[in-house]
């Protein structure tokens, strides 16, 4: 009997041995999921940033409505995820281990993730510093990354920054890292142009606003030195509020210019990007010189566009002091004013909407959130007459938000009210504003990307909407839950589907066909943010 | 081997056995006062120790000398008629039958119905009565599952079950044991998953093979084999459903186990026990199969939504395991 207790004493000790070697679980089942994640619309899924997990959980949506949840890893020390323009990708940057001791831990990094029905990484690119900072171009090509206070290192150059192609991996010159040469401004705002006619052929520019200098850095010719025009005298600082670039005439070379609005300031800064004289051409960094120059427009404008009129290329400079558009001749400085009625805030040109004039003019669309109003402009009366060029459609309440919608109603733009408490579905052509009024406050609108429908939301309620923007019905859900988002995707089979967030719980989602939307086909996924992990 | 502990047992036998208070289907026990060794067999050349039978009350009819022989706890069937006793082959001239004297430490003689009377078959050494090969087990069983499965469960790898089983050996070639032994197990275990309660119920049941050696009188070593099958019921309470999303997958298992056993408790006769009692202690590897954790909610016919499902990571319910368990054997 002595022996028999010995070994089960031995016994024993030995399964309290199992016991305790018995590892714990994987971290992220401990992190809480509700209430950190960001979502984000991509062509064919949408992206769940799962940044307790370190993943993209990214949701195609199949026929049927059904998810087909597919994880992403996110490199080491996530920072910031966004969308291209055309929703086919996402770019996700990382900080990577910080401090990094060992050659084997992430450095910093970005992801490229397609956006499409099968999503997958496509490009994956070293950094040498974190950056958490990007703007993306309108063009979906490139993305630049600029430091910012979260990344806080020991020590940063706030003037340097990198350019990735998006549409190419890594290479020995994507990314490419740029400095810019500053006269003590750093980047305030960042324009990617559309392709201009240049000397020495056509570029895209992306134009640097600092607060005392625009530098522009020609995206064609990235080894080539940016240029760099002072704004300010001295110290003097500015505050960038708005860019605008203009290619000109078509045809010619020496009429791009780039306009700078600045805040609290009445005059408007245009650069004319002209040929270099042939005396200088061996000692020039670039084909083209920036020359500036000052426009006084007689207030300070909250908004400038490019615009073509009867008297030709104007800058036109909304200035709601004087409820008018001033449109200066870059040529000659020449300012002449079209008075509005109204401080119209805000401008648009729906010229490839409503049609150019007879003369090539375009046409402006105006609007403010402090105006029961909006304004059409037809900039092809500009000169004699400019008093009848203004058409005003009154509105059921002020315009705090603009909605383009795609093709093929691009006739139509959804307007939102302050407290987005109604919308106007404005008609360019017909030039009416139908009015759409929700219940409830905060109401979010959400455009379908194949420019059929519309979505309505408001977060926080269950209470979901779609309208068809051909016939302005509107057809009222309630979900089983609150709404967070909504994202309006491509299915895999051909179809799309609505998905709407909810938070609550470990990841729910309800997943409607859009095309045809009932909740008797709708499908409801809950806990989604626990699948899909290793 | 003391055989006086069978001398009451011996009596109420062959009491019951007696004519006119055995039972109907019973073939009556010959009267050995009448017919007993003393009548058939010469009496012992040398004086024998007394009868152990003596110190117990013997039935009435009974020859002190032929207790024991009566007393085997082996005869379970009617009593047959009673045999000439055992009869040494001689090596010498001396008479073919001889009364033998049962001693202490020898072998009670055994009665074969099969051999004729007039034949008696030698003696064998008697059947333990502390084996009718069955055993029930209960104990707890502990697996450790290092696979990433069972984490949204469980902030360990320890899996914990309640275990209860029961064997059969029918075949010995002692001091080895070979039978069948068949287990279920009732685990479960209950954690947070991502802020959403979560938890595992596992069931498995297995019938396997078993190899038992009697090393020791305090001591059985046995290795066991046992294939079977593993149902899991997973379960999720996420506040987006009024219900639980669950999971119940069914996959293979097969333990590979070695163990000890340790009679602590014996009951009846410490040698020809009733019932004897162990500790088993077992430890080996269990292997199993892949299920996948696919959660969606539990039907509802009042309810039309349709729901998605969602797939938590696969889990293998394979690892170390080990087993404390107490058994009662007949």
């Amino acid at each position: 009997m002595r022996t028999s207790i010995r070994a089960l004493f031995a016994a024993t000790a030995l399964g309290a041995l199992a016991t305790s070697a018995c590892g714990g679980r994987d971290p992220v089942w401990d992190d809480s999921a509700a209430g950190q994640v960001q979502a984000l619309g991509l062509e064919a899924s949408v992206a769940l940033v799962d940044r307790g997990a370190g993943r993209l959980l990214m949701l195609p949506v199949e026929a049927g409505q059904k998810l087909a949840p597919t994880s992403i890893p996110l490199p080491e020390g996530f920072a910031k995820a966004a969308v291209t323009a055309d929703r086919k990708h996402l770019l996700a940057l990382s900080r990577g281990v910080v401090p990094r001791r060992r050659a084997g831990e992430a450095g910093p990094a970005a992801v490229v993730v397609s956006g499409g029905p099968d999503p997958s990484v496509e490009h994956t690119f070293d950094l040498s510093d974190p950056l958490s900072g990007v703007a993306l171009d309108p063009e979906s090509q490139f993305a630049v990354l600029y430091p910012t206070a979260a990344d806080s290192p020991f020590l940063e150059n706030p003037n340097e920054l990198v350019l990735l192609d998006l549409t190419r991996g890594a290479a020995s010159d994507n990314p490419t890292p740029r400095t810019l040469r500053s006269f003590g401004g750093t980047p305030e705002q960042f324009l990617f142009t559309p392709t201009l006619e240049l000397p020495g052929g056509p570029t895209r520019l992306l134009v640097v606003g600092t607060d005392r200098d625009v530098s522009l850095l020609d995206l064609g010719r990235l080894s080539q030195p940016e240029i760099t025009v002072r704004l300010t005298g001295g110290s003097t600082s500015v505050t960038p509020a708005g860019l605008v670039v203009s290619d000109g005439e078509p045809g010619k070379e020496d009429d791009a210019r780039v306009a700078v609005r600045v805040a609290s300031d009445s005059n408007v800064y245009l650069v004319d990007l002209l040929p270099v004289a042939a005396a200088d051409a061996a000692a020039a960094v670039q084909p083209y010189r920036a020359v500036p120059n000052v426009v006084f427009v007689g207030g300070t404008p909250s908004d400038l566009a490019f615009v073509r009129t009867d008297g030709g290329l104007r800058l036109a400079a909304v200035v709601p002091s004087k409820s008018a558009l001033t449109l200066v001749d870059p040529v000659t400085g020449m300012a002449t004013d079209v008075p509005l009625g109204a401080p119209y805030t805000r401008i648009s040109l729906v010229t490839d909407v409503v049609g150019e004039g007879q003369d090539g003019s375009d046409v402006a669309l105006l609007w403010s959130d402090q105006l029961e109003s909006l304004a059409f402009v037809a900039l092809g009366a500009t000169v004699g007459k400019p008093y009848k060029s203004v058409e005003t459609l009154t509105l059921p309440a002020p315009v705090s938000e603009v909605v383009d919608v795609p093709a093929p109603n691009r006739h139509l733009k959804v307007l939102g009210a302050p407290r987005r408490t109604s919308f106007t579905v404005l008609d360019l052509k017909a030039r009416t504003a139908a009015p759409l009024v929700a219940s409830a406050t905060d109401t979010e609108v959400r455009v379908a990307p194949d420019g059929r429908r519309s979505w309505f939301f408001s977060a926080g309620y269950g209470q979901l909407a779609v309208t068809d923007l051909a016939t302005l019905h509107p057809k009222n859900f309630v979900l089983s839950h609150p709404i967070t988002d909504v994202f309006d995707v491509a299915r895999r089979d051909g179809g799309r589907a609505l998905v709407a967030l909810h938070s609550i719980g470990a990841g729910s989602v309800t997943v409607l066909d859009a095309q045809s939307p009932s909740l008797t086909t709708a499908r409801e996924v809950a806990g989604l943010l626990q699948g899909g992990l290793p | 081997m003391n055989v006086r502990t069978f001398a009451p047992l011996a009596s109420v036998i062959a009491v019951l056995c007696a004519p006119g208070i055995a039972s109907a289907d019973r073939d009556p026990l010959p009267d050995l006062a009448s017919t007993g060794p003393s009548a058939q067999v010469a009496p012992p050349a040398e004086p024998a120790p007394p009868p152990a039978a003596a110190d117990a009350p013997s039935a009435p009819g009974l020859a002190p000398s032929a207790g024991s022989w009566a007393a085997s706890a082996d005869d379970e069937g009617p009593a047959p008629a009673l045999p000439s006793p055992p009869a040494p082959t001689p090596r010498s001239a001396r008479p073919a039958l001889r009364y033998a004297a049962p001693q202490p430490e020898a072998p009670p003689p055994r009665f074969s119905p099969q051999l004729p009377i007039d034949a008696p078959a030698p003696p064998t050494a008697p059947r333990k009565y502390d084996q009718r090969y069955l055993g029930f087990e209960v104990g707890a069983r502990g697996t450790i599952l290092a696979d990433a499965g069972l984490d949204p469960y469980a902030e360990n790898d320890l899996l914990g079950s309640l275990s209860v089983g029961a064997t059969w050996e029918p075949m010995r070639v002692k001091p080895f044991y070979f039978g069948l032994a068949a287990e279920y197990d009732y685990g479960s275990r209950q954690a947070r998953a991502r802020g959403v309660p979560s938890a595992l119920v596992v069931h498995r049941a297995a019938v396997g093979v078993r190899a038992r050696w009697e090393a020791a009188s305090w001591l059985s070593v046995y290795a066991k084999v046992s294939p079977g099958v593993l149902a899991l019921r997973g379960s999720i309470t996420d506040p987006a459903l009024d219900r639980p999303l669950v999971a119940r997958p069914i996959t293979w298992t097969a333990d590979v186990v070695g163990g000890l056993a340790f009679p602590i408790v014996t009951v009846g006769d410490r040698e020809w026990p009733f019932a004897r009692m162990w500790i088993l202690v077992e430890g080996g590897y269990a292997f199993a199969g892949s299920a996948t954790m696919t959660y969606s909610p539990i039907e509802d016919p009042n309810d039309a939504r349709q729901f998605g499902s969602v797939n938590l990571p696969p889990l293998r319910a394979s690892g170390v395991v080990s087993r404390l368990a107490i058994a009662m054997s007949f």
